[in-house]
C-alpha cells in the first residue's frame, strides 16, 4: 500500500485514509497541498 | 474519515508553511527538497482517489447536516418543529398530502395559500431528494420529530 511520511512532524498519509472520501473533499485537500508547495518551491 | 484527512492536511500544511517562512539561514535545502518530493508524491495519490469511479461526489455527512439545518430552520418545512401547521399536521396524524389537499382547497376560496404550498412541497422535495442516497438522514430527521 502507498504511503507519504513527514518524519518531522509524524505524520503519515496511506491509501487507506484517502479511501472512500469524497471528490470536493479530495479536491479541498489537493489545492491546500498545492498552495502549500507552490510557497515552499517559490521561497 | 472525511474531517480527519482535512485536518491532517491542514496540520501539515500549516508546519511546511511556517518552516517556508523561515529565514533562509535557517532552511536546510535538503529538507526543503524532501517536503516538496513528499508533497508530490501526496498529490499524486489523491489524484489517483479522485480517479476512483466509486467514490462518493459529496461529503454525505456535510449534506445530511446542511439539510437538518435547513430543514429545522423553516416554518413552512412540515418537517421542522417550527413548522407553522404543526397543530394542524397533527390532527391529521401527520398526513401532509391531507394538509396540502386542506391549504388548497383554503386557496380557492380566496385564503392566498399558493405560496406557503409551493414552499411546503419545495421542502419535501428537498427532503425526498437527499434521502434517496442518505439512509442515514431518515434517521437523523426522525429523531427530529420526536
Amino acid at each position: 500500500m502507498e504511503e507519504v511520511l513527514f518524519e518531522d512532524y509524524n505524520i503519515k498519509f496511506t491509501e487507506q485514509d484517502l479511501k472512500n472520501v469524497d471528490k470536493n473533499t479530495l479536491k479541498k485537500c489537493k489545492k491546500r497541498l498545492q498552495d502549500t508547495l507552490s510557497k515552499l518551491i517559490n521561497k | 474519515m472525511t474531517n480527519e484527512l482535512l485536518e491532517k492536511v491542514e496540520e501539515l500544511c500549516q508546519r511546511i508553511d511556517s518552516y517556508t517562512e523561515k529565514e533562509i539561514s535557517v532552511k536546510n535545502q535538503v529538507k526543503t527538497d524532501t517536503y516538496v518530493t513528499r508533497i508530490k508524491k501526496l498529490i499524486s495519490m489523491i489524484e489517483n482517489a479522485e480517479n476512483d469511479p466509486n467514490i462518493p461526489k459529496v461529503n454525505n455527512e456535510e449534506e445530511a447536516n446542511r439539510t437538518i439545518h435547513i430543514l429545522k430552520e423553516d416554518k413552512y418545512n412540515p418537517y421542522s418543529k417550527d413548522f407553522y401547521y404543526r397543530e394542524r399536521l397533527d390532527k391529521l396524524d401527520g398526513n401532509i398530502d391531507k394538509l396540502i389537499e386542506e391549504l388548497k382547497a383554503e386557496d380557492e376560496v380566496g385564503y392566498r395559500n399558493a405560496y406557503i404550498i409551493k414552499e411546503i412541497e419545495r421542502n419535501i422535495d428537498i427532503a425526498n431528494g437527499n434521502i434517496k442516497n442518505k439512509v442515514s438522514l431518515w434517521e437523523k430527521l426522525k429523531s427530529i420529530f420526536k
